[in-house]
This record gives C-alpha cells, structure tokens and sequence, in this order.
C-alpha cells in the first residue's frame, strides 16, 4: 500500500498533473466564493473538457475543483453570511455573527484552518478504509438509512434551544415542501398546482440562496453599513487570523469529531454534505461548554462547519470509488467522469486502478492546502470587504441572489422560489423561527420517504425492531432530551446576576458586544468591540437591555 | 380588573407566534386533506408528515396562549422591556429587522422589488448596471462617477465572466426572449 501510495503522488506530481490541478483549484476557488454557482453544476460543466485526459489528470482537474469549493464556500459564508455553497451553510451560523463583531479575521483563520485539518483526517480514511469499508456499507439496510436521515433532522431541531417545538413545526413544514413533485412511487403530482415547473420539485439551490442570502442583503439595505456592522475604517492589518489558528489547535476534540461525522455520513449514499454540515455543528453544540454562544458567534460552530466540510468530501468518495454508489449529488456528477475516463468503479479501483484511487487521496490534501494557502494570502483583502459600505455591496449581491437561483435550472421560477425563500426567511429571523430545521428537512424529506417506502417494503413495520433501528433511535431520544437535563440542572444553579454564575437564558457569557461581562453587576454593559459610534451606540442599547431585565426581575423577585 | 388592563399586566399578546401558528396549522391542514385524495403508496408520507405538523403547530398555537394567559402579574414588564428569553435570541439581524422604521422597509422593499421587475422584464444583463447606477447614486448617494464606473464593472463582469467565458445563461428578460 505504501509503495502504491508513493507510486500515485509521483503521478500527480507530474507538470501536466499538477498544472490542471491549479486550474481546477482556481475555478473551484472562484465558484466556492459565488453564492449559487455550486461544485456539482461546475463539474457538470467542465465535464467535457476531460475528454482526452489521463485518468489521474482528469480527477486532478474535476476533483481538485470539487473539494476547493467546499473551502472557499466558507469564506463567503463568514464574511457575508450567504453561503458560497450548500454545504458551507453551518459556517454562517457562527462565522458570520464573528465577523460582525470585527472577529473575521479570527473566524476565517480557524474556518481555514480546520478546513485545511479535516480534509487530510477525509483524505487519511479514504485511504485505509477502501479496502475494509464495503462489507459495513452492505450490512446497512434501508431502515437504518432512515434512521440515520430522522437523526440528521434530530440533531438540528434539537440546536433550536428554547424553540423546540417550533424547530419540529418548521421541520414538518420543510418535509412538506420537499413532496413537491411528481412521486416516485405512483407517478401523481403532489402539491404542484397544475404547474409543471413544480413537478421537478422545489430546487435546493435557489431555496439555500433566498433563506440565507435574501436576509442579509435586506439587513444590508436597511442597516447601511458595513458587513462588519460599522461605518469605520477598516483595519490596516487583518488580527485574529493566528487566534483562529490557535482556537482550532485548542478545540482539536472539534476537529476530529467533525471531521469523524463528515467522513462517516459523507460515506452514507444520499446524505451528502448538507446533512453533515448540521450534524458536526450539533454535536460541537452538545459538546460545548458554552452551547448559548452558537448562532452568535461561538468559534467551535465555526470549526466544527470548516473541519466537516472537507473531511466529508474524503467520506464521500469511498462508496463513489468502492461500489459505484455516489454520495451526493457531485460525486453523482463526478461518477460521469468514471465513464468518460474509461474506468469502472468498484473492485478494479481496489486492485488494477489503485493508484488512481490512491491519486484522489493525494488530489484532496494537496488542493486543499493549496487553497487554504492562497487563502490566507487574500485574507486581508477578503476580510476588508466586510469593511465595504453595505449599499455598495448591495447591487453586486442582489445579482448573484438573481443569478445564483437563476443557473439553477435557467427557469425564472426559480427566482420566484428564492423570493418566497427570502421571505420566508426574514420572517423566521424577525419572529424568531429557525430556519435550519426547515432547510435540512427540505433536503432530507425526499431520501427519507424513499427509505421508508423500501423499509415498508420489504420488512412491514417490523424493520422498527431491527437492534440498528433501535439504537440510532435511542441516540435520537438522547440528543433530545440532553439540553433539557442540562438545563435543568443548571436550573439548580444560583439565579442569573448572581457573580460568577452565567445563567442559561441569560447573556452570553464572553460574548463581548452581545452582552455583560459574567459576573458584572447589573447594569454594567460590555465595552463594545466595534469602535464606530453608530455602532457602539446600538450595541450599547442592546447591552442595557437585559441589565434593565434584571433590574426588573430583581425588584419583582423573578429570576429570568 | 378591566381586560386591557389584565392585558397590560401579563404583557404584550404574541401576536405574530399564535398568527404562524394558525397559518401553518392551515396549511397542514389543507395538505392533509390533499392527501387523504392519493393511494396508499404516494399519500403514506404525506399524511404522516402533515398530521405531525398539524398536531405540532396546534400544539404550539395552545402553548403561546396558555403561557400568555398563565404568565404570573410579577413577571409582567412594560411593552419597551425585554425578557432575557427574548434576549438570548437576539442578533444584529433580528435586531435590525424588529428597529427599522416603515419608511426604510418600504425604501428597501421597493427597490428590490424593482430589481427583480426588472429582472422579469428587460433581463439581468440590464437590470443589473441600470440598478447598479441608480441605487448607488440615489439610495447610497455616491457620486454619479463612483455610481457610473460600478455600472460599467458589472456590466462588464456580467457580460465577460458569465455569459462569454462560463456560458452561463442569464434571465433574458420578457423584452428579450
């Protein structure tokens, strides 16, 4: 194995090799940094142009393309807050709040970073997992994928906090509208309204745009200000960016756990990055000490989104390479390139093509430090257009939104869709419903029907006794109930304004502008981090806020 | 104790919670009752995702008025004060969106809406300088040379990057099939 591994990187060392590999990283880094403009359509189209090539030069090209994207998506997603892809939305929650407080350069070090990590954790067991992997994938049956899909939805209703129920009524509702379509099953349109664009379904790409994208050029239009929230100058020079390095160096249980639920559900045929995203996220939440601080900028959010993202495009490529079963929808595409380069996946990958398989592993690690280097390099001006007036960004943003939703099938309803999408949005971010829950249901909605229609198939209701079902079921019930179990027992704790003891609903502890210091009297704001005035006054405003709740709570007796 | 007074007292109705609720519990419903009209096969699915998010969104609906109708008097605060529930979930985002006057949502709104109009109508390839100019020069109050230049520059990069070097289709446009 050693020797076949040395044998393949001497391979993608070649000029030739290694020259389209820099192609492939340059457009996958332009195409991860346009929101819309995702890896799967991108590989579509630069399909064609592998004719001709060598097997290794081919997947130097489409795949060193495929996996930069997943990086430089982040970016976007921190700085702006619009995903660059569909699976950089995770790196929004927490990034992009980061980059509000003047923290972009710190949040971009650690997303790049851990990017940089995870993708050599993907790369390592793509490597030693092919050859052991395909008796596991096979014991998995069409229960257990359900099982795995309700998990995924789990574990992001279950990031809604407070907002339970109103994650699981938001779930239902993106269940809903991912059975628009024409059933695959019996063939009938369901929820179509005798319109024929609706029988495709509701696409993924301009439904991601509007509930993200939409929101924040609305909040730009009506702010006026800067993505960094402030009418200032920017920086001289980018700061945090080594902090970032360092957090996600101190954070490495972060980077390993998501790295680990990336590899493995990018491996699960169907689930792809967009469940994993949520996944990683959910369990850096269960595991953090500080779960309140996600969606506000919580740095392991931020990790946990980067180390995931790359380590899934290693995962994913196990069942593409090993059974021919793509994990998603660009390996689907990528599956093409098998074809075109006159290769056969499964076993021959294994044994007669093993040096190009092993090529993939090479093509992974080395495009996505060559990314996150030419990153870190462009880190001063990219953080610096968080620095931009809001109104001048807004023109160029309200076209890619257009644009973005447009490409997705070229149908004008599609921007229809990420209108409402938009819509939808700012009103789950006004009145406080969250949106996530409803995305991944949209995602998951379909896969899941289909697992269940072939569970139902095959085992009746049996398959909910199978020992697998069973105990995904109780990890289920388990990512449920833990916030209220810790919430109860820190219920047990002194009451909120107490010194030294953060309270559960109370402000953030170490959120800088976002709340008090702990242990502060009430009263007592937070210097802001943001030097503007208009800022600082805003921030100043909300800082006195729960000191007045306090106030209030104390003289009434109630604790908050 | 009068009503308006009972209500001052237990604090401001959510208004917009129970509003979502019944809508989304409508919607539930009218898709259930779809449902009900397919086979076993194509309605399964449907009719258990649907009932769940009927029973979730009624549960809900019940939820916002009983802990409205329960709330005790001391923890009733002035409609200007925020609970530190309420607090927990703030950003900027939501921030800006609940403080924004009717003034700036209509502004905003109605050149988004002439974006996409535009979009509709004459094509992005237009749409977007045309916009570009006269958002920056009379919403963002450049100069008409800074205003002028980025309408050039998107022009450009619209044209250049997207239709010729990627073969990306652009809406055309009603005027422009």
């Amino acid at each position: 194995m050693g020797e076949a591994l040395l044998d393949s990187l001497g391979q993608v060392l070649q000029p030739q090799t290694l020259g389209l590999m820099l192609l492939g990283v340059a457009i996958g880094f332009v195409v991860g940094i346009l929101p819309g403009l995702g890896g799967p359509v991108t590989l579509a189209l630069m399909l064609p142009f592998t004719f001709g090539m060598e097997p290794v030069e081919a997947f130097a090209f489409l795949l060193g393309m495929l996996v930069v994207t997943s990086t430089t998506g982040d970016i976007t997603s921190v700085l702006f807050g619009i995903p660059g892809e569909a699976t950089s939305a995770a790196a929004a929650l927490d990034g992009h709040p980061l980059t509000k407080k003047g923290q972009g350069g710190r949040a971009l070090g650690a997303v790049l970073f851990s990017s940089a990590l995870g993708s050599v954790f993907g790369a390592a067991v793509l490597a030693l997992s092919v050859p052991v992997v395909r008796p596991l994938v096979l014991g998995l049956g069409a229960p257990e994928f359900l099982m795995l899909t309700l998990l995924g939805l789990t574990f992001v209703v279950a990031l809604s906090g407070k907002n339970l129920l109103k994650g699981f009524v938001m779930a239902a509702l993106g269940l809903l509208v991912a059975m628009i379509g024409i059933d695959s099953q019996e063939g009938i349109p369901r929820y179509t309204f005798d319109q024929i664009y609706l029988w495709d379904g509701i696409g993924l790409v301009p439904l991601v745009i509007g509930l993200f994208g939409g929101a924040e050029v609305l909040q730009l239009m009506l702010s006026r200000r800067s993505i960094a929230g402030t009418t200032g100058r920017p920086p001289s020079k980018v700061t945090g960016v080594r902090q970032g390095i360092t957090d996600t160096l101190r954070h490495w249980p972060v980077v390993l756990r998501s790295s680990a639920i990336g590899t493995t559900v990018g491996m699960v045929p169907g689930l792809g990055g967009s469940v994993a995203q949520f996944i990683a996220y959910g369990s850096a939440r269960q595991a953090s000490k500080t779960p309140e601080l996600f969606g506000k900028g919580a740095i392991e959010g931020v990790i946990a989104s980067g180390a995931n993202n790359n380590a899934k495009d290693g995962g994913a490529l196990i069942p593409t390479i090993a059974f021919g079963i793509p994990g998603g929808a660009a390996t689907a595409v990528l599956l093409s390139a098998f074809l075109i380069a006159g290769l056969d996946p499964g076993p021959e990958m294994l044994t007669t093509h093993v040096d190009v398989t092993f090529s993939m592993v090479w093509i992974t690690v080395l495009a996505n430090f060559v990314a996150v280097a030419a990153a870190f390099l462009l880190l001063r001006p990219l953080t610096r257009l968080t620095f931009v007036s809001g109104p001048l960004l807004v023109p160029f943003l309200l076209l890619v939104l257009g644009l973005g939703a447009y490409t997705s099938t070229n149908s004008i309803n599609d921007v229809l869709v990420m209108l409402g999408a938009s819509a939808l949005g700012v009103a789950c971010i006004r009145w406080d419903w969250p949106r996530v829950p409803f995305l991944l249901a949209v995602v998951l909605g379909g896969i899941a029907e289909r697992y269940l229609f072939v569970s139902y198939s095959l085992f009746e209701w049996e398959w909910l006794s199978r020992p697998a079902v069973i105990g995904i079921f109780a990890v289920m019930v388990l990512v449920l109930l833990l916030p209220l179990l810790r919430k109860r027992r820190r219920r047990g704790t002194p009451p909120a304004g107490t010194p030294g003891t953060p309270s559960d609903d109370g402000p953030d502890p170490g959120a800088g502008a976002a709340g008090p210091t702990p242990g502060a009297a009430p009263g007592t704001p937070t210097a802001p981090t943001t030097p503007s005035a208009p800022s600082a006054r805003r921030d100043q405003d909300r800082d006195t806020r729960p000191a007045t709740d306090a106030a209030v709570a104390q003289k009434d007796g109630v604790q908050l | 104790m009068s009503a308006p007074s009972a209500t001052r007292t237990r604090g401001r109705f959510p208004v917009a919670d129970a509003v979502i609720s019944v809508v989304l519990a409508a919607v539930f419903t009218a898709a259930l009752l779809t449902a009900m009209e397919w086979g076993e096969r194509a309605g399964l699915f449907p009719r258990i995702v649907t009932t769940a998010g009927l029973v979730l969104s009624v549960l809900h609906l019940l939820l916002v008025l009983a802990r409205w109708a329960l709330r005790a008097p001391a923890a009733a605060a002035p409609p200007a004060v925020r609970t530190g529930d309420e607090e927990e979930d703030v950003d900027d985002v939501e921030y800006i969106f609940a403080t924004a006057g009717t003034g700036a949502w209509l502004r905003s709104l109605a050149w988004v809406a002439a974006f996409f109009v535009g979009l509709y109508v004459v094509g992005l390839l237009v749409t977007a300088p045309v916009f570009a100019l006269l958002y920056l020069r009379f919403s963002a109050r450049t100069s008409w040379l800074v205003s002028g230049v980025y309408a050039v520059v998107t022009a450009a990069l619209l044209y250049g990057v997207f239709e010729l070097a990627l073969e990306l289709p652009t809406p055309p446009g009603l005027l422009f099939p």
